[in-house]
């Protein structure tokens, strides 16, 4: 079964969470201390380096991927929206 | 943002930093960091008062507490405890303590230049005398950093330290060209330009291969004191390790063609060989060599790593903590023109 294509409410909703996310994210880990963790791991670093290497993830994700990502997704919805006669 | 940092910087060095805030489970590493961060902080901070001498008044007070805790027993103690004797309480003694005194010497002798009539300059002066008198003594002209282990990049702070004095003697000034000399020679790699991460005592010949993390550290060091060496080492860095992704810039640890290795705690983690390390301190190079690209690239990626956040009127890097926040201000604000 083909999965409809997503609307733009969709896209936006989805891309202002992942941009949210990261913010409220670098705000929460402003206040532990990493680097320590990632040059020179301790005993008692796996939770710190697991966190720390998911945030960088998701953050290299949404500076360098989700631009394209986003603009990518409007084109092909805006492609879409041609076809069908749809808006949002 | 400079300026931002190095408040938070400033705040950092006021409140202090102990050494079981660090992580390692080495005991010798956390004292390391802690001494590093004073260290650092100095140095950027000495760097942001000569580029914006209307923040000597807020930020030189931030510049001697540093001293003042380098100097401290608490802090000097990982290289006591090394060498098994005080690093000041032992100046007319034979063993290097390139760990402890390089380091230091550079903060007293750039704070010198800042502030001439420095509380610290008859230090300044009798460690001076130290280092030279045990460079001259020592089979391989080297200072050893801890007993049995020495390192170009130690060397290079204390040479830079020298280099900044070295108008006062014949002596400072000969021994000074001549260590100068064997970073051009002996302990640079002759097919890549980067020095030696580490050498023999006895004989000077390398120990662990040329890489990035020792080359661009050293390039910073020296340029306090001469731009000739400094630029060769940074120019090695940038044409056999520098790269880019998406306008995101890198160092690699070691040059291509030879094995990467997984890294350590001079690199950080090698990620696809790239060396955190590496491209930090070589944030330094470029700024101080003019190389805007470079330097542009670099601070992008150490933005998106580094994930800074503003707090009232200070900023600081998430993934910095105090000593990442303090390479971070000195690599930044490092000067084209020697202080």
């Amino acid at each position: 079964m083909k999965r409809p294509p997503p609307s733009l409410r969709c896209i936006v909703i989805e891309t202002c969470v992942l941009v949210g996310l990261q913010i409220a994210l670098t705000h929460l880990l402003a206040r532990a201390r990493l680097l320590e963790h990632l040059l020179a791991p301790g005993g008692g670093s796996l939770v710190a380096l697991a966190v720390t290497v998911a945030f960088l993830l998701l953050r290299v994700g949404v500076i360098v991927l989700l631009p394209g990502w986003f603009l990518a997704r409007i084109w092909l919805w805006a492609t879409d929206c041609r076809g069908d006669g749809r808006r949002f | 943002m400079a300026t931002a940092l190095a408040r938070e910087v400033a705040a950092t060095v006021q409140r202090g930093v102990s050494a079981a805030e660090f992580t390692s489970d080495s005991d010798l590493f956390r004292h390391e960091w802690q001494f590093g961060t004073y260290q650092m902080a100095a140095l950027g901070l000495l760097q942001v008062c000569q580029e914006h001498p209307e923040l000597r008044s807020e930020l030189l007070p931030a510049v001697e507490r540093a001293i003042e805790k380098l100097l401290s027993v608490e802090v000097r103690s990982f290289d006591a405890r090394s060498w098994r004797e005080d690093p000041l309480d032992s100046l007319d003694g034979p063993n290097g303590h390139a760990a402890y005194l390089g380091y230091l010497n550079l903060v007293l002798s750039v704070h010198r230049r800042a502030v001439p009539a420095s509380r610290f300059a008859a230090l300044n002066d009798r460690i001076t005398v130290a280092l030279v008198r045990r460079i001259r003594n020592s089979p391989a002209g080297i200072l050893e950093t801890y007993p049995g282990e020495a390192y170009p990049v130690d060397n290079a702070a204390a040479l830079a330290s020298l280099l900044l004095q070295a108008g006062k003697t014949e002596a400072q000034r000969a021994c000074a060209a001549s260590m100068l000399e064997r970073y051009r020679t002996k302990w640079c790699d002759p097919r890549c330009g980067l020095i030696y991460q580490s050498v023999g005592v006895r004989d000077g010949q390398p120990i662990d291969r040329a890489r990035a993390s020792g080359s661009a550290l050293a390039a910073y060091f020296l340029s306090f004191g001469e731009r000739e060496v400094s630029r060769q080492l940074f120019d090695a860095v940038r044409t056999q390790l520098a790269g880019s992704i998406f306008g995101f810039g890198f160092v690699d640890e070691y040059p291509a063609g030879s094995a990467r290795g997984r890294g350590d705690i001079d690199s950080g983690p090698l990620i696809f060989g790239m060396s955190p390390s590496g491209t930090g301190f070589s944030i330094a190079g470029s700024r101080v060599f003019g190389d805007r690209e470079l330097f542009v690239s670099l601070t992008r990626t150490a933005n998106l790593i580094g994930t800074p956040v503003s707090r009232g009127d200070r900023r600081l890097f998430v993934t910095g903590g105090p000593l990442g926040n303090a390479i971070m201000l000195a690599m930044l604000t490092a000067q084209p023109t020697p202080p």
